[in-house]
């Protein structure tokens, strides 16, 4: 199948971009400065501060976004002008947007970043005149907090218990601990006088009808509803999605995940990866605002920067265009989940962001496109060996065909290799479920001469979010849907077909499937005798 | 059904080398998620990794680890182990499995280390994976086991778990890759730096005798219910062989534990209770399933969501009991304080799994660097010294975290192989 790698020379422009004001992108550009690597700064706000030599285009609005992998162009609007940067590979770095829990009142419900602010700005008895005597931190309240601000609300209430005579309490539904030293900074905190309490998922019951503001809480220890007047009361806010990662989304060709922030919510393009090769998204562009992570994600940027601007030669991708047959129909540019399609009045596949799935090649409505190692005629072969053999059995045994993703299903079966399966079961391997191809699923079922199709074809392929191509696995779901409605159309049972999702690691499973399958086609009986 | 071979060529699937001629330039210890990608990153790079294990198979914990997804992907990270075992066969990494680190010493820049491997009873070279060992061993799954990844030796023997003088496997070898009298060996090389991604300890439930571990049949660890699951074996109550009709988590045994010295938070078990309590409830709708725990932490992105799915199909209880008991009809009674009353409750389950935390590595033949070790116990790299820790050596992670960590320490130590 797999043929010897054959490389081509590629061009990666040795200059990197970064979009977005967030801290994170001025700590990466000090770190690619550091290995040598040439790094521009677009910025929302003003980027004082950063040593001359750099390059900064200061209020920069991207408008325009154009080119591949290892040579993007982007196009920004600054402070009236135009700026047009060609780099080999791009970090999105938006800056935080925070939404209160519930809306503040100055002077008596401060968000924590206003009281972070105001803490450090001015000394704590002009914050607090007659000095505070109550103080209340309030995290989760409805909503999930998250490990990093919960580490800025730590930080805050060890501050605010040092300065104060009065007493600071911390209302969470969960205390968020899963990041470096927050358990030992968690019990430092009880040890210094902070009080923990407990509140149900929708927070504590607030009372802010009077002058003052009161919480109440049952307290399973004392067995008693606990009441608290607060001097000041301080709210988590929620990390959102910024508004211009849409924006930027849409015209940079990059998959939003559920939660609206950039990249794929997906384990194979975690921590920093997004569905085009060379542009990465970190920090609060990805919803990520705990430090240790963050941490994580520069290096890994770091990491897959410098494998990118160190390329000069790639393998040709395994796709090749029929010129002849395409009508530039931009079907392929379409659907390529990896934007590795260069259109100029026809399409080439871009080596470097070519990810080999074969979703244009099955898609294209010309059959333009070709994909190398994976003919019709190589199934015919594999099929003639698996399926004509002999009968060691009495009676019918059904001939099984099986189309399986090569990520996911072959690497399976290749863990109950040589366990019983069915003797009667080809295989044939798919780059990806988005190859799956409406036609060799019904050549397979087709006889042909004195050899027999399948009885029954089989469809396994990665779960939903966990196919490296994203669209490859729902595409095969579409189109097992679409062939179960020509097999209605020509009278053949639409149960003759299955499709199964797993992963890697389901050997076993696999292996209940395919004989769960086998089961259901030997009830059917033999395909076309009815 | 009997047995049938599949029509499906393994050629290009072969073992790789287990034993290289090339020297290595680099000694990574421990083949689990994070010690396959790093071996996979430096060989792509075209430096040399020797990678060894001191199991019989590649694929340490994150081996045992089922797939979680029910409906659609479960985000747990278990299948990155295949894609990093996938990169370390293409890349053409060196395994000596069933082997350890006797010792290191530093001599100028590299390192002189003497590593013990074996007894192979199993030559991984020979081997063809024909299965006709594990069809005639008369304790197969035993004695005779299978790897739980497609990188390096495919079937292991634990030859103190062979019947007396049985000689099965061997006879039936068509390859004459079975020897019952292979021997253990020692092997000296040079190796330019030291990468040390041997893993997590699992806490030793054991430590919290009043939890019943060990003396409670009905109580497991999320370990034991992890081998149930990725084995597709039904879930039953060990002391009856009847299934549960309840099933309970309890969170943060050996976490967040200052009695125990354990101050910090293993911070995967929370999402992989949930997500093993989902897959429960998805494969057998009957069990009903509760967690016990002190705080819920985040699991992956979009976890509002994800919690959500979770609250509707599980109990979740704020509190951690303390101990377990049987009752008189031989169910597990597990006492808590209800966080709404106050009172103290006593509920009962079928099953009990502890999730078990996740402590420092065992070290072993590295003696003389004395590694420090950071604020949980966890050893730290000496990168000046050419010795990186990385996955969740370094610290307690989840995979596709360990394999994060463990590419970033790969490309530093590439850039220094390469500078030297």
């Amino acid at each position: 199948m797999n043929s010897p790698a054959q490389l081509i020379p590629v061009q990666v422009w040795p200059r990197v971009l970064i979009i977005g004001s967030a801290p994170v992108a001025g700590l990466l550009v000090d770190r690619l400065t550091a290995i040598g690597v040439e790094a521009v700064w677009a910025g929302g706000k003003a980027l004082e501060g950063k040593a001359q030599g750099e390059q900064v285009i200061p209020e920069a609005e991207l408008i325009a976004f154009t080119g591949l992998t290892g040579r993007f162009r982007a196009v920004f609007s600054t402070l009236g002008d135009r700026q047009e940067i060609q780099a080999g590979a791009v970090v999105l770095c938006s800056e935080e947007l925070r939404v209160p829990y519930f809306t503040p009142q100055p002077g008596r419900i401060l968000t924590v970043s206003t009281a972070e602010e105001e803490l450090a700005g001015k000394g704590f008895t002009d914050w607090l005149p007659g000095g505070p005597r109550q103080i209340a931190l309030v995290a989760g309240a409805g909503q999930v907090s998250s490990v990093g601000t919960i580490r800025r609300m730590m930080a805050l209430a060890g501050k605010l218990v040092e300065r104060t005579k009065g007493s600071v309490y911390f209302f969470a539904p969960h205390v968020k601990v899963a990041s470096s030293g927050l358990e030992r900074l968690y019990g430092q905190l009880r040890e210094k006088g902070v009080v923990f309490l407990r509140t149900p998922e929708q927070g504590p019951s607030f009372d802010t009808s009077g002058e003052r503001i009161r919480i109440r809480l049952f307290d399973p220890v004392a067995r008693a509803e606990l009441s608290l007047i607060p001097d000041l009361v301080i709210v988590e806010e929620a990390l959102r999605p910024a508004p211009q990662l849409a924006a930027w989304a849409d015209l940079m060709g990059l998959e939003l995940a559920p939660d609206r922030f950039i990249g794929p919510d997906n384990v194979l393009y975690w921590p920093v990866l997004t569905n085009r090769r060379g542009i990465y998204a970190l920090g609060p562009a990805r919803g990520t605002d705990d430090e240790e992570q963050l941490a994580g994600q520069v290096s890994a940027v770091i990491t897959e920067i410098s494998n990118l601007l160190g390329t000069t030669q790639v393998q040709v991708p395994p796709v090749a265009l029929q010129s002849n047959r395409c009508a530039s129909c931009l079907t392929c540019l379409r659907v390529c989940p990896h934007g590795a399609i260069d259109f100029d009045y026809q399409p080439s596949f871009h080596p470097l962001a070519c990810q080999a799935c074969g979703t244009c090649a099955s898609t294209c409505p010309g059959q333009a496109i070709s994909y190398d190692g994976l003919i019709e005629p190589d199934l015919r072969a594999r099929m003639g060996t698996a399926l004509t053999r002999p009968k060691v059995e009495e009676g019918f045994s059904p001939r099984l065909m099986l189309f399986g993703c090569q990520r996911s299903a072959m690497t399976a079966l290749e863990a109950v290799s040589g366990e019983s399966h069915s003797r009667e079961l080809a295989v044939q391997a798919l780059p990806c479920g988005g190859y799956l191809d409406v036609n060799l699923v019904l050549t397979s079922l087709q006889s042909k001469g004195n050899q027999p199709g399948a009885d029954g074809v089989m469809i396994a392929v990665c779960h939903q979010d966990n196919c490296r191509s994203m669209t490859g696995s729902p595409t095969a779901r579409q189109r097992f849907t679409y062939l179960q409605s020509i097999l209605k159309t020509i009278s053949i049972e639409p149960t003759r077909l299955g499709l199964v999702t797993l992963a890697p690691n389901m050997g076993m499973e696999l292996k209940h499937m395919i004989k769960e399958f086998r089961d259901r086609v030997l009830a059917l009986g033999p395909l076309g005798t009815r | 059904m009997a047995t049938f071979q599949i029509i499906w060529e393994r050629s290009n699937r072969s073992n790789p080398d287990v034993v290289n001629s090339v020297q290595p330039n680099v000694l990574i210890i421990g083949a689990g998620p994070a010690g396959l990608a790093a071996a996979g990153y430096l060989a792509e790079k075209g430096i040399t990794p020797l990678l060894v294990e001191q199991g019989l198979f590649a694929g340490g914990h994150a081996g045992s680890l089922p797939c979680q997804a029910v409906q659609a992907c479960a985000k747990c990270g278990a299948c990155l182990l295949e894609e990093a075992a996938t990169r370390a066969r293409l890349a053409g990494v060196s395994l000596k499995c069933r082997s350890i680190l006797v010792s290191a010493t530093k001599n100028g820049a590299v390192y002189q280390v003497t590593i013990s491997s074996g007894p192979d009873y199993i030559d991984a070279n020979r081997c063809s994976n024909c299965d006709q060992c594990y069809q005639i061993c008369p304790v197969a799954g035993q004695a005779l086991i299978k790897s739980p990844v497609r990188f390096g030796p495919q079937y292991g023997l634990q030859i103190e778990k062979c019947p007396p003088g049985c000689r099965a496997c061997q006879e039936a070898c068509p390859d004459k890759a079975i020897d019952l009298a292979a021997q253990a060996r020692r092997e000296e090389l040079t190796v330019q730096a030291i990468l040390l991604t041997a893993g997590f300890t699992p806490f030793d439930a054991r430590l919290k005798p009043r939890l019943g571990y060990g003396r409670l049949p009905d109580v497991l660890t999320a370990m034991n219910l992890d081998h149930l699951l990725r084995d597709h074996q039904p879930l039953v109550r060990p002391s009856t062989g009847l299934p549960p009709a309840n099933l309970a988590f309890i969170q943060c045994v050996g976490s967040r534990d200052v009695s125990i010295g354990r101050d910090y938070c293993s911070r995967v078990c929370c999402g992989y209770a949930m997500r093993l309590a989902k897959l429960v409830r998805h494969r057998w709708p009957a069990i009903k399933v509760t967690i016990f725990y002190m705080d819920l932490q985040n699991a992956g992105r979009n976890f509002d969501q994800f919690y959500r799915e979770v609250k509707g199909q599980v109990t979740l209880i704020p509190a951690i009991p303390g101990e377990i008991n049987l009752d008189d009809q031989g169910r597990l009674m597990v006492p808590y304080m209800d966080g709404a009353t106050g009172l103290r409750h006593d509920s009962r389950f079928d099953l009990v799994v502890l999730s078990v935390g996740l402590g420092p590595p065992v070290l072993s033949g590295l003696d003389s660097f004395n590694l420090t070790k950071d604020t949980d116990g966890f050893p730290e790299s000496r990168v000046d010294a050419g010795l990186w820790v990385a996955g969740a050596a370094a610290g307690p992670r989840g995979v596709a975290e360990a394999i994060a960590s463990a590419e970033r320490a790969a490309a530093e130590i590439a850039a220094m192989v390469k500078r030297s």
